[in-house]
């Protein structure tokens, strides 16, 4: 279980039995594979503060049947909750009467959703959210986090798709825009300033390993020259995977090219439970090794910012 | 396609290069010689540090410039051996770039350098990285892979100067990392001059 | 006689190695332009620095080679010295002498031909690399340690002579 989330402990009575935080630390596609994970089934209702965006999600078994938003409904619902970066959640336990609008298992559907946003490049990246040093979300009382249990009713789906218009943000109900939560945060603190100078790869790399469920990263050139590697790959010949690397590419490459259907973006093997993604970055080709498949998701999310970190250098 | 270096290395890898009846060894346009690394480490070490302070500079130049002629005639030697044209020339879709990272893969291969280009723009601009070489076993003080600087500035010339034999000069290398300095890897940046 | 010569590769690391010595192959150019580097150190004592680099890093490893050659008696090891002197390219010697010193015959030489073949004739002796080399030679063929012998050239292919002279004498 994450450390930041602590179930239960966020009570404010016994019979609450819910869940509750702030998206500001933690993601929701963390969020939903650690509710997946976990068996969880229930309702999670999301309240983002700056994108002024509400979300439902019903989970069950591990498929998400139901997201909505106040402008859209499934799998571009998800995509748009999926980019909140503030703001509040809170799941509760339980049957639901909501009607199902998706049937994807939440690791499938968290990675199609990122994979969409990441085409359409709408700013759907997940930044990593550390908690300050100490600081403990699930140790505030209730009144700490300013939720708004009156937004939401269980019993029938909230903002409903036919009652706002799209693109029109402000039409969404002013309690919730009031929502926000009155705990300082220093976000800025948490991420790299545009007007940083670059970084080098030796430093993005280990920034890679720390993603979780990376294993290890290799950068190698398009010939499989091996120009970086990171983390616990003693157990694999560096140089033979880098000439693995190339030769795959190359064919994969080459394929998109008799297609004509351009050149390669990412690629996915897996490997049983393992997984290996790779990903042009400028001349050279990425290669994340995670021993767990199912946190693909995550991993493309949260290494997205750094994989155009290295496309620079390279 | 590109050129695999993998496919390179391990075709070139294994050689026992001796010398002929006469001693030498003809190839590539020039002799060859296959001399313990220690002795080349030993004499640049030691001229190095024989001489004052002030004429250190162009010891290490006379160094880096052994180095770069040897690049610059035993390199074109290289790219237009039957051996370069058996093992890399069938991968080379890309032009130059192919060719240097032939050429790369050969250094490699030959025991020069666990090499490879980080980053090329054509023409202009080159990063090398070496990730293991015989120059980081040398004593002294600072960066002092002679060797390395100056053939890495040759395969850029014979890659994007004027035709061989006439593109001598047109780039600068400077190393700026080295494994015998404290780096995990040795860096070279070849740019115009 | 034959060198029992043991050629191996590092896959790992790429290096190569002769009889557990570490190898790299160059070119004349190079070895020239080496040499002209200590000559144009004269000042600086550059030949003495050629000749003592040669001599320091071949003692150990012409030992290694006659050694894994089973070559015992002194005549033999100094006869297995000539012998990858050639295989290492750098040209072919005769070679005759005893503890106290002896004669080398340059029949070919790398350093003297690379050298013409860069600059042309030479007006004085540029060959300190051989003569460290037999240094070494003679040192391991011995049993002495390094700077036992004064090598000097007394005639020499690359100032326009058809063969080398090398004269090794015991300090």
């Amino acid at each position: 279980m994450p450390f930041w989330i602590k179930e239960q402990r966020f009570v404010g009575n016994d019979s609450d039995n819910s869940l509750k935080g702030l998206v500001s630390l933690t993601n929701i596609p963390d969020l939903l594979q650690f509710l997946s994970l976990s068996g969880k089934q229930g309702v999670l209702k999301l309240h983002g503060n700056s994108m002024k965006v509400d979300g439902v999600v019903r989970i069950e078994d591990g498929i998400l049947c139901h997201v909505s938003t106040a402008r859209y409904t499934g799998l571009r619902a998800l995509r748009e909750i999926i980019s909140l970066e503030d703001g509040s959640f809170m799941f509760t336990p339980g049957e639901s009467s909501l009607d199902s609008n998706l049937d994807m298992p939440v690791q499938f559907a968290v990675m199609e959703a990122v994979r969409l946003n990441d085409e359409e490049g709408n700013g759907a990246s997940v930044r990593r959210k550390e908690p300050a040093e100490g600081f403990d979300l699930f140790a505030l009382g209730d009144d700490d986090i300013n939720w708004d249990e009156d937004a939401f009713s269980l019993d029938e789906p909230p903002l409903a798709p036919k009652t706002i218009t799209t693109g029109e943000a402000s039409a969404l109900p002013e309690t919730k825009t009031a929502s926000t939560p009155n705990i300082e945060r220093n976000d800025t603190a948490q991420e790299r300033s545009v007007h940083m100078p670059r970084r080098d790869s030796t430093e993005i790399l280990s920034d890679l390993l720390k993603v979780p469920g990376v294993d290890a990263v290799v950068v190698s050139g398009r010939d499989g020259f091996i120009i970086e590697s990171a983390g616990s790959s003693s157990r694999i010949s560096i140089d033979d995977l880098g000439a693995t690397i190339a030769l795959t590419i190359n064919g994969i490459e080459d394929m998109g090219s008799e297609l004509e259907v351009g050149r390669f973006g990412d690629l996915f093997i897996e490997y049983g439970k393992a997984v290996i993604l790779c990903k042009p970055i400028g001349d050279a080709v990425a290669a994340i090794i995670a021993p767990d498949a199912s946190k693909l998701g995550i991993i493309r999310h949260k290494s997205k910012k750094l994989f155009e970190e290295l496309t620079e250098l390279f | 396609m590109t050129v695999l270096r993998d496919t390179v290395v391990k075709n070139l890898a294994e050689i026992e290069v001796k010398g002929d009846q006469d001693g030498l060894i003809p190839a590539f346009n020039v002799l060859v010689n296959n001399l313990p690394t220690a002795f080349w480490n030993n004499f640049a070490e030691r001229m190095v540090a024989a001489v004052p302070a002030d004429q250190r500079a162009a010891v290490v130049e006379g160094l880096v410039l052994s180095a770069y002629e040897c690049g610059y005639h035993t390199g074109y030697g290289i790219i237009t051996s039957d051996e370069f044209k058996s093992v890399v020339e069938p991968m080379v879709t890309e032009g130059a770039k192919d060719v240097l990272r032939g050429a790369f893969a050969v250094f490699t291969a030959w025991g020069w350098a666990k090499s490879g280009i980080v980053q090329l723009k054509e023409g202009e601009r080159m990063v090398i990285r070496a990730v293991d070489y015989y120059e980081s076993d040398s004593g002294g003080e600072g960066l002092r892979a002679y060797m390395i600087n100056g053939i890495s500035k040759a395969f850029f010339e014979l890659a994007y100067a004027s035709p061989y034999p006439d593109g001598m000069n047109t780039f600068n290398c400077k190393q700026t990392k080295g494994i015998e300095n404290g780096d995990s890897f040795g860096e070279f940046v070849v740019e115009k001059k | 006689m034959a060198l029992n010569l043991n050629f191996t590769f590092d896959d790992n690391t790429y290096r190569h190695y002769l009889n557990g010595e570490l190898m790299v192959l160059h070119c004349h150019h190079y070895m020239a332009l080496y040499t002209k580097l200590a000559e144009d150190m004269s000042d600086y004592g550059g030949p003495k620095i050629l000749k003592e680099s040669v001599e320091d890093a071949f003692l150990g490893f012409i030992n290694q080679v006659v050694s894994d050659s089973s070559l015992s008696d002194p005549a033999s090891r100094l006869a297995g010295g000539a012998e990858l002197y050639s295989v290492l390219g750098l040209g072919t010697m005769e070679v005759s002498g005893s503890e106290a010193g002896g004669e080398v015959s340059l029949v070919r030489s790398h350093v003297d031909e690379g050298w013409k073949k860069k600059w042309g004739n030479n007006h004085k002796f540029i060959n300190h690399f051989t003569c460290g080399y037999v240094a070494a030679m003679f040192s391991a063929a011995y049993g002495k340690g390094a700077r036992t012998y004064d090598v000097n050239e007394v005639a020499s292919i690359a100032m326009g002579e058809a063969k080398g002279r090398i004269t090794v004498k015991q300090k």
